[in-house]
């Protein structure tokens, strides 16, 4: 398949010579196939894990994980331009994912724009290694769309916190080296006055990390368990009590990252192939004129989100908190990364029904299990129905419908 | 179909009394852990001794082409089990063994307490419900068949299989072929919802025709029609219980201090996916009780509503659980594959849009 002609932006040669080094670093550093539709990933959780730390690992030492940040941590103190030239080499080559990509999309920008100057220095480039992998821990049993309800108590004893409490749906727990947690250090004081933010060593004792299995089979999110977990004061993030302000931004950049649209790019070129490939009545479905106004309409709008997101991650990635605008994309990017993967089932008709290890089944059996991966688009990160109220109160600036707090 | 209230009434009610004694059967004798056993491949462990119980009721007697009437379970109480067994979630081979019964009364060759299940799935898609690719040939006074199937639900739990094929001079029959005998090569396929399914495949097989030319048309026509409102019927089901979790779980988990089905967002998409329930379900009921050609083109209506919508109600009731909805512990990731596969095995939205359209024309010519 052709892909997509380059950014035209007018390239100064710095500009050029960034952008020759990205693409050199993709054609040495990227396995062979790559990015095609036959290219197999590795399929079980240990390997995926482990080529996904090698990924990130390689990306560190050409100096190619998170550019805009700034120099002394391991960035580059890229601009727009040169971030928008790296977002679109990674894009058109498929690239992969590094281990800690949600930690360089949300907790990083948040120590950049809340840490100390120790937690900068100790952190960051630690982030940008993959030396420490890290998950975070705002979501609780009775608190995710409510989140300033949250239970987990931090109560200041010495030159230490002590937390206790639990997070639920803790993505990569399980893994990491580190946490970053919501808690409430002022349970008299109103819901959102409170919190507060810490980074959380995960081998401190008193933790218990639960994996949880998800509806495709797979664990990648936790269940976690603190009971008297104690916390230097050094790793409150920011002033104590000013953790709802802090997490919202942070809950911000994390919504600018997942609506960074490679995922839909990819998403809309397989089912293109689908497309192709499939045939009712001995004609690909590619030819029939209802199937090219649902693929048309999903290429109208993936296009457009390109735009929409490249501007947000632009701003966040440079530790300039997004606006509430930014829900704009994620609900956006969301929804039609779940309406594409629900349109494949449609497009495979009775193969939609065939997973992994039946005959017959189709790449795999990958139409079904996007199917049942993608349900989670439109609740992680904040539902959709969260980012409408955010949409309609903080975007339009519509009267708060009753009972919904901050 | 012109038929006064009061018939239209007592109808209902045997319906309703079916669908009650159905849901009381299903709650004793089946659970949604052991579908998970099913799921997670470990076959169909339970699941014999729940068709059995069926048996036991006389369900795979039900005659779905006889006229409503006391005492006889017709296809609107065939739809109304279908239903439960979509509510519970429970693999049953109800509706092919009915339906394979049902092809064989029709022609007169009735035979019981075995299971004989129409194979007509087939690799290549086609919009032509009717076609069959499978090729008979006559050899020894009797004839022999060569074809391939696929997406035969329990085909490989089938004694018999009954079987669409054209001879070398074009002349369409239907065929009964014995399922344990030289020739056929039967595999399993793994479905997302773990139910049984299997591709068949006939290499010069002894087979006993049962019918040819416009009778096999009809009889495999109706066969198919009532096989698609069952499975309709049975979509309904699933999808009613998945909203049904959803509403319950909406009336108790509480956001910002109230419960999440006080936000007019979660209303909505509760009142919508209601509204889906009710239109096939009503499209359902309303095939059921016709027959004929009539039957045929309710059919392809109450399909084609099925494909549009009722995949979405097992889809937009997980989003009402937010977290909680995307773990394999909680169940209506469940309803989620079962809604999923019948979709998918329901047949070519194509073939049924021109059905509804030709119905249309036909209507206001
Ligand atoms: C795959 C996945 C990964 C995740 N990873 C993490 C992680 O790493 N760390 C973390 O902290 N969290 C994580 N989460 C949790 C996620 O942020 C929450 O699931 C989400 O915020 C919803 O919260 P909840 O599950 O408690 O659902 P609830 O808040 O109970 O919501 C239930 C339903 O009610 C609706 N609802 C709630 N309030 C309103 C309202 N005011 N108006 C209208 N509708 C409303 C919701 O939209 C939803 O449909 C993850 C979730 C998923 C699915």
């Amino acid at each position: 398949m052709k892909r997509r002609a380059d950014l035209e932006l007018h390239l100064t040669h710095e500009d050029e010579a960034f952008r020759a080094e990205v693409r050199a670093f993709l054609d040495e550093c990227l396995p062979a196939g790559w990015g095609t539709l036959e290219y197999e990933g590795p399929r079980d959780e240990a390997s995926r894990v482990e080529f996904q730390r090698e990924w990130q690992r390689r990306l560190f030492e050409a100096g190619l994980v998170a550019i805009a940040w700034p120099k002394e941590y391991g960035g580059r103190d890229a601009g727009f331009v040169q971030q928008m030239i790296y977002d679109s080499e990674m894009a058109r080559r498929r690239a992969p994912d590094p281990i800690n990509r949600s930690a360089i999309a949300y907790i990083g920008p948040t120590i950049i724009q809340w840490g100390s100057d120790w937690q900068k220095g100790h952190f960051l480039p630690r982030i940008l290694s993959g030396d420490d992998v890290w998950c975070q821990g705002f979501s609780e049993p009775g608190a995710g769309s409510d989140l300033a309800a949250i239970r987990t108590r931090a109560v200041l004893d010495g030159d230490e916190f002590v937390l206790t409490g639990q997070k639920v749906w803790t993505s990569k727990a399980h893994l990491a080296d580190w946490c970053y947690v919501l808690a409430r250090t002022d349970p008299s004081a109103p819901k959102h006055e409170g919190l507060s933010c810490f980074l959380v060593d995960m081998r401190t004792p008193g933790i218990t990390v639960r994996p949880l299995r998800q509806i495709s089979g797979r664990s990648e999110f936790n269940e976690v368990f603190f009971d008297e977990v104690r916390v230097p004061r050094r790793c409150l993030v920011g002033e104590q009590n000013a953790g709802w302000r802090i997490a919202n931004s942070t809950l911000r950049y994390e919504r600018a990252g997942l609506s960074r649209t490679s995922r839909i790019e990819r998403r809309l070129e397989i089912l293109v192939a689908l497309a192709r490939e499939i045939t009712v009545d001995e004609k690909p479905r590619w030819e029939d004129p209802i199937v090219r106004e649902h693929l048309a309409r999903f290429a109208v709008r993936v296009e457009a989100l390109r735009n929409l997101a490249a501007r947000a991650n632009a701003a966040s990635l440079r530790g300039a908190s997004p606006g509430p605008e930014v829900s704009i994309a994620k609900l956006l990017t969301s929804e039609l990364d779940q309406a594409m993967a629900d349109y494949a089932m449609d497009l495979a008709g009775p193969y939609a029904a065939l997973v992994r290890g039946s005959p017959h089944a189709l790449k795999g059996g990958n139409v079904p299990l996007s199917y049942l991966i993608m349900r989670a688009a439109t609740i992680g990160g904040g539902t959709s129905e969260i980012q409408r109220n955010v949409i309609a109160e903080r975007v339009l600036g519509l009267p708060r419908s009753s009972g919904t707090g901050k | 179909m012109t038929r006064n209230l009061e018939e239209l009434a007592g109808a209902e009610e045997r319906r309703i009394a079916v669908r009650e004694a159905a849901a009381d059967f299903l709650r004793r004798e089946w659970s949604l852990s052991s579908l998970r056993a099913c799921i997670e491949g470990d076959g169909l462990a339970d699941a014999p001794a729940l068709w059995e119980g069926m048996r036991r009721l006389g369900w795979h007697e039900i005659d779905p082409f006889a006229a409503e009437s006391e005492g006889s379970l017709g296809a609107t109480q065939l739809c109304a089990i279908a239903e439960e067994t979509g509510r519970a979630l429970a693999p049953t081979p109800l509706v092919p063994c009915v339906v394979g019964r049902a092809i064989l009364r029709g022609t007169q060759m009735a035979r019981f307490s075995e299971l004989a299940i129409l194979a007509h799935g087939e690799g290549e898609r086609t919009s032509d419900r009717l076609r069959t690719s499978a090729v008979a040939v006559e050899a020894d006074g009797g004839f022999r068949l060569t074809g391939e199937k696929r997406f035969v639900p329990y085909g490989r739990e089938a004694e018999r299989l009954i079987v669409g094929a054209t001879t070398r001079d074009g002349a369409f029959g239907l065929y009964e072929v014995e399922a344990e005998t030289t020739g056929v090569d039967r595999r399993a396929l793994r479905l997302l919802d773990g139910s049984p399914c299997a591709e068949i495949r006939l290499r010069d097989v002894d087979a006993k025709p049962i019918a040819r030319d416009d009778e096999a048309r009809r009889v495999l026509r109706d066969a198919l029609s009532l096989e698609t409102i069952a499975r309709c019927a049975e979509l309904v089901g699933v999808a009613d219980r998945a909203l049904e979790l959803a509403v319950e779980y909406a009336k108790t988990r509480v956001a910002f201090d109230r419960p999440i089905g006080s936000f007019q967002a979660i209303q909505h998409r509760l009142v919508n996916l209601r509204a889906h329930v009710e239109v096939a379900r009503a499209l359902c009921q309303g095939a059921a009780r016709a027959s004929g050609e009539e039957r045929s083109a309710l059919a392809s209506m109450a399909a084609f509503a099925a494909l549009d919508d009722l995949r979405k109600v097992p889809e937009g009731a997980l989003q009402v659980f937010g977290g909680i909805g995307t773990t394999w512990e909680h169940d209506i990731h469940l309803f989620l594959r079962r809604a999923a596969t019948l979709t998918a095995l329901l047949g070519e939205r194509s073939g049924f849009r021109e059905d509804v359209v030709r119905h249309l024309e036909e209507t206001l010519a």
